[in-house]
């Protein structure tokens, strides 16, 4: 099967059978995916760090590593296992966005793989700098933004940063929540433009470091998660319009069903892709089925 | 670099520890010391990571790890499995050690924990009648490779921390008379360790040159393919920050910020 995704290239979608999504029905441009499997932000790098066995054609598209307006380089990421899984401390470390460009953009515009832009970032004049830069960049079909979330969560503020995204760039946006947001922060967000949800953010984790006996923060990502996003993913399904994505616990097909079934429109696969590698391309295919 | 299923062919202990021997194609034409492999440990998500393995002997068609199984999770959990087991392997990644014809008398300096990364650059090298010190560093003796599982011709020079064998403390004296012997230098070990190194090859050698030591990064190697950046290493040099795992996780001494 053979369809042209929203960028304009040539989106070949090996998995014979699988369905082709659109993420922003309501987006001049679209965002049409071959199939509803991405990879989560920095599963595969900037699309440079892909797994053997991992094929990346098998899928709908991934999501990139984090992309700030300046290189950001204040705490090197870490990982650390956990009973169920693992905290990844990766904060938005990147070089920059004319960096990252300059090392990656020509990998997106061979992908088939629909490639959506991971802009990270406080201030919407940042967001939006880096926004516009990504524009007009071919293979670029969209862009995910994380909604600050947390005690001092303020909808005002994340609508400034959804909609800062809009007005530079005439892409889709696509916004990824914390698990907890409260309806008031997802509201505000649809106000602001936002094409579709992702469901959700890695929830913030805590280990001791046994040696060093220091407090380790992460956002935590295991199978553990799947109940937990097909939850808030349910409620959320009775009363958002836009497309809703599943992010986080996908560690084998049957947890994809799930999420479609709750009401979500695509799934992104996340940290089980590294340790195995064909899972992404499984799920795919038992979303064909 | 490719995944695999591989086959565990046997065991058998060296020292405290245990080395297995897996089947894998083309081994000795692929691999080379200092990448590495890894190893998904059954089939569920606990743990969660596959373990990342130096593999300790390469052989035509086949690949030797070794390890502690009770400091290496990877080797207790292959030698819970019996042989014949398959195993799911990725690799050879990363960059390994490169050790070129004109390297005639090779030092290997190891922290026991780090040693296996070393000990496939053993046979090969006296293959090509070069010659090779193992310089090892352990807590106590029983940490410590017994000296028959190396060949004769290798030098064996150890200290213990707790003075059971060898020196007392760390290498010094021996390991500055080697320095000035090499004409390379295989290193693994932890950073202060890479450290110490930094500081004695000048007094040895006048200088530090490039390409006079090779460091295996002390860094965990979590994703292994560079999307995890858990592995990040600063350069000393000019060129900012490195995957270990894509570009090492070998690297000149000259070019890591310890």
């Amino acid at each position: 099967m053979t369809t042209s995704s929203s960028s304009g290239n040539l989106v070949q979608a090996s998995t014979a059978g699988a369905q082709p999504v659109d993420l922003a029905p309501g987006h001049k441009r679209g965002l049409l995916l071959s199939n509803p499997v991405l990879l989560a932000a920095g599963i595969v790098g900037y699309g440079d760090a892909v797994a053997p066995g991992l094929d990346l054609d098998q899928l709908g598209g991934f999501v990139t590593a984090p992309i700030t307006r300046r290189a950001w380089r204040r705490r090197p990421p870490q990982v650390i296992e956990v009973p169920g899984g693992i905290l990844w401390r990766r904060g938005p470390w990147n070089p920059g966005v004319r960096r990252v460009i300059r090392d990656h953009a020509a990998t997106w515009k061979r992908s088939f793989a629909a490639v959506i832009a991971h802009v990270a970032g406080d201030d919407p004049d940042d967001i939006a700098a880096v926004a516009g830069v990504l524009e007009d960049l071919p293979g670029v079909s969209g862009l995910e933004l994380d909604v600050p979330g947390g005690p001092r969560h303020d909808p005002d503020r994340a609508a400034d940063l959804i909609w800062a995204a809009r007005e530079a760039a005439d892409l889709p946006v696509l916004a990824r929540l914390p698990l907890a947001a409260p309806d008031a922060l997802v509201q505000a967000v649809l106000s602001a433009g936002a094409d579709a949800l992702v469901i959700a953010q890695p929830p913030p984790g805590v280990s001791v470091l046994e040696q060093a006996g220091e407090r380790f923060l992460g956002g935590l990502h295991g199978p553990g998660l799947v109940s937990l996003v097909a939850a808030r993913l349910g409620e959320l399904a009775t009363w958002v319009e836009v497309p809703l994505v599943a992010c986080g616990g996908v560690h084998e097909p049957a947890h994809a069903l799930t999420y479609l079934a709750a009401g979500g429109s695509a799934v992104q696969v996340d940290t089980a892709a590294w340790v195995d590698p064909r899972l992404p391309g499984r799920v795919a295919q038992a979303l064909s089925d | 670099m490719q995944d695999c299923t591989s086959i565990l062919l046997d065991r058998h202990q060296l020292g405290r520890g245990f080395m297995v021997r897996t089947y894998w194609a083309n081994a000795e034409r692929i691999c080379r010391p200092g990448q590495f492999f890894l190893l998904r440990c059954g089939t569920g998500w606990t743990p969660y990571l596959r373990r990342s393995l130096f593999p300790a002997g390469i052989e035509q068609h086949g690949l030797a790890f070794w390890g502690d199984p009770a400091q290496d999770a990877a080797i207790a959990w292959l030698l819970a499995q019996p042989d014949g087991s398959p195993l799911d392997l990725i690799g050879p990644l990363g960059n390994g050690y490169v050790v070129h014809p004109q390297h005639r008398r090779l030092l290997l300096l190891a922290e026991a924990s780090r040693l296996a990364a070393l000990l496939a650059l053993v046979g090969p090298h006296l293959a090509r009648q070069g010659s090779v010190g193992l310089f090892l560093e352990a807590p106590t003796a029983a940490d410590l490779l017994v000296p028959a599982a190396l060949p004769p011709a290798v030098e064996y020079v150890t200290a213990t921390a707790d003075g059971s064998a060898g020196e007392t403390g760390h290498l010094a004296e021996a390991l500055m008379r080697g320095l000035a012997w090499a004409d390379l230098v295989c290193v693994a070990g932890s950073r202060a360790l890479m450290r110490r190194l930094r500081e004695l090859v000048p007094e040895a050698r006048m200088g530090l040159r490039h390409g006079f030591v090779q460091a295996l990064a002390p860094v965990s190697l979590a994703c292994g393919v560079g999307a995890c950046l858990s592995c990040l290493v600063e350069s000393g040099t000019r060129h900012g920050w490195h995957r270990a795992c894509l570009r090492g996780p070998v690297f000149d001494l000259v070019e890591l910020a310890l």
